[in-house]
């Protein structure tokens, strides 16, 4: 059977599907947890704030929110076209989503535990010897590996993930206008 | 020929260098200063310090048994001293508000922690624009808080120093100049959402726990750096890490700098918390003293033991002097350079510490002394002498002074009045108002919060947290200065009169917030 080719022979880049597949998978967990923060500081902002001013806040956010899915998707792109074609260029696109799912999870385990307070106690010399985002990091690896490795040895994981992929990408059509918009209020907002 | 002059060295270099974006954003005024000073002959400069969480309970000048404040003590030598000054917000956002407008927090509704600052129909109701057509007006506000108040004036104020200006580092978005138009909006979207600044989670997913692991490397390493005097650690302030000695390096940068006449709005950050006093005072008030406990109040968020808030105090004094020294420089300068002989030099606070009934600091909604009654101290031009006020007087009474000062009308709306010393009456019998409402809509009217009334050396304070706690204290402050003595219910006569005010005065302003928000 012949192999249906996922990236570009003409480039080191994965292919352009794939890589619009991917950025869909960022573009939904970056927004949505963008959009969750917003909602989580509503009641706080709604007590000085009127809706004008809230619209802008999130206006910041959406056009936070895409830089910044363009950034985390940008560095995928990258390292694809950095580790031979094997390793993350080809099947690009479930390969891409395990990887930011497991970065997702990280991340927000991250947050729980790095918050203002533990800050505070290791500033002031209350820190264990191995910091906590070394042994996380370490965790995040180790799950990022195992999950590839149940990927590429299990085609339906594989075919789940393309799947859900290619449901995500709705998204992009919803949050790449919502950023852009929020982009132009932005700088509208720091022009006057 | 020996040569005198000095090696620069690299250290003295970045100094310099770190002071260039103040003098590049004096320049344009000190362009146009023949023709302001022209403008201004005759007048004075007025120049507003303000140290931010600043008890007078905790000041020797005003008999604290600890000496915390001796340069200030030099300083008040041949200046006006009131003893009974007090704040009319118990955090910065409605204190610095109220100092600034001349207004009450109920009247100006920045009563919140965050961004949203003074309400639109007061927006121009402020020193700046008071003083604006006689004066250059220049603000550095240290504190992210008071500096998005400033931001809130920034039409009417000539320089807006950073507030980062002096800091070792930043640690906010919102003071990148490419937000200076939207400062507000910026805070509360990048400093208090996509990046949290306090506990909770970042709004940016990937970005800002690397956001987090780089600010606290940036700390480890500056701390390594530059903290050798600071056994405890580098201050911290809102806006990053910096040094006392640093600050007051730029204040003297400023003032410097000052064309004149000038209205120059300086707030410094320390003696607030974190509480990280110089090797030298750092175990100045280790003297084993501990003021009386008293009993945990039902609405302290803390609920912290005497032991506790004791440590925490003597932290703060030996804060506080630390402050202190570097501020003896600030006034040295003054004196020196003879701007304090072409000045009103007016210095204050936005509120104060406490430590006592349970919780610590400011973050509280209980009112007492210690968190209202804050220094005031006004030097005039050519005073030689100096003198004791003891007509209690308010924060917003700062704002018609200074008019008074400047040679400006007292604005309509100003809800104080004009200082004892400067034309104000030196008999009590002042209502003195202090505003709670950090749980409260600053659109709706007031129905969860603290208020104070302090009158003719009585103080009745109303509590209202429906369901929580609901209850009037009211103390004699001439016979029970520590506010132990609960006399609401047996002083009938005191009590009834204090309470109709108060409540008449509740009333009028929440029927103009009854319609929700605006």
């Amino acid at each position: 059977m012949q192999a249906i080719p996922t990236h570009s022979n003409r480039s080191r880049l994965p292919a352009r599907r794939d890589i619009l597949g991917v950025f869909s998978a960022v573009l939904f967990v970056v927004f949505g947890w963008s959009i969750r923060g917003f909602l989580y500081k509503i009641p706080a902002f709604a007590l000085y704030f009127g809706l004008g001013t809230n619209l802008a806040i999130l206006c910041y956010m959406f056009a936070f929110a895409l830089i910044e899915s363009i950034l985390v998707t940008g560095t995928l792109v990258v390292v694809a076209a950095i580790l031979p074609p094997g390793v993350f260029r080809q099947g690009f696109s479930y390969k891409g989503f395990i990887v930011v799912l497991v970065a997702s999870v990280a991340m927000i385990l991250f947050e729980g535990y790095y918050q203002s307070a533990f800050f505070k106690d290791i500033m002031a010399g209350n820190d264990s010897s191995i910091p906590p985002f070394v042994l996380g990091s370490v965790a995040s690896l180790i799950a990022l590996a195992a999950l590839l490795w149940v990927a590429h040895v299990q085609p339906r994981v594989r075919r789940v993930a393309q799947y859900i992929v290619d449901q995500l990408s709705i998204f992009a059509y919803i949050y790449v206008p919502l950023g852009l918009l929020g982009l132009a209020v932005v700088i509208l907002r720091n022009l006057r | 020929m020996e040569d005198s002059r000095q090696p620069v060295s690299r250290r003295d270099f970045l100094k310099l260098a770190a002071l260039a974006p103040v003098a590049w954003s004096l320049s344009p005024l000190l362009e146009g200063q023949r023709d302001t000073d022209v403008a201004g002959e005759g007048r004075r400069n007025v120049i507003v310090l303000v140290f931010d969480a600043w008890s007078a309970h905790d000041v020797s000048l005003y008999g604290y048994q600890r000496r915390t404040t001796p340069n200030v003590e030099y300083f008040a030598r041949d200046a006006t001293v009131y003893h009974n000054h007090y704040t009319a917000g118990t955090f910065t956002v409605p204190g610095t508000a109220s100092l600034l407008t001349g207004l009450l927090p109920w009247s100006h509704r920045a009563f919140q922690l965050g961004a949203g600052g003074i309400t639109k129909s007061h927006m121009q109701h402020q020193l700046f624009a008071a003083l604006g057509a006689t004066h250059n007006t220049v603000a550095f506000a240290h504190n992210a808080f008071a500096d998005l108040l400033v931001s809130q004036a920034q039409k009417d104020v000539d320089v807006h120093v950073a507030s980062n200006a002096f800091n070792i580092d930043s640690s906010l978005w919102s003071n990148l100049p490419v937000f200076r138009k939207d400062m507000q909006v910026a805070y509360s979207s990048f400093d208090d959402n996509i990046f949290q600044t306090s506990d909770g989670y970042d709004s940016s997913l990937f970005l800002g726990p690397l956001d987090r692991l780089w600010v606290l490397d940036k700390k480890f390493a500056d701390t390594r750096k530059l903290g050798g005097n600071y056994p405890t650690g580098l201050p911290e302030s809102t806006t990053g890490m910096f040094r006392l000695e640093d600050l007051a390096s730029g204040a003297i940068q400023i003032l410097g700098a000052l064309p004149e006449p000038s209205f120059a709005y300086l707030h410094f950050y320390p003696p607030h918390g974190l509480y990280h006093p110089t090797a030298e005072f750092a175990n100045a008030f280790d003297d084993g003293w501990s003021p009386a406990g008293k009993p945990i109040h039902p609405v302290a968020y803390e609920k912290k033991q005497s032991d506790f808030l004791s440590a925490a105090r003597r932290l703060y004094d030996q804060y506080m002097a630390s402050w202190d020294a570097e501020a003896g420089r600030i006034f040295d300068y003054l004196s020196a350079s003879g701007l304090l002989d072409r000045s009103y030099v007016i210095l204050t606070s936005d509120h104060g510490e406490m430590f006592e009934r349970g919780d610590v600091g400011h973050w509280t909604r209980m009112i007492y002394d210690p968190i209202i009654h804050i220094p005031l101290i006004i030097k005039t031009p050519g005073q030689t002498e100096r003198k004791d006020v003891y007509a209690p007087t308010s924060s917003v009474d700062i704002l018609p002074t200074i008019a008074r000062m400047s040679g400006n009308p007292v604005p309509d709306w100003a809800e104080g009045q004009t200082l004892p010393g400067f034309e104000g009456s030196e008999v009590g019998g002042h209502s003195i108002f202090t505003v709670d409402a950090k749980n409260n809509p600053s659109w709706a009217p007031l129905t969860r919060t603290t208020i104070t009334l302090t009158k003719d050396q009585k103080r009745l304070t109303y509590y209202n947290y429906p369901n929580e706690w609901q209850a009037f204290e009211l103390y004699d402050l001439d016979e029970d200065p520590e506010e132990l003595q609960n006399l609401y219910g047996r002083d009938l006569v005191a009590g009834r009169k204090m309470h109709d005010e108060l409540m008449q005065r509740l009333s009028e302003v929440n029927a103009q917030y009854q319609g929700g928000p605006g």
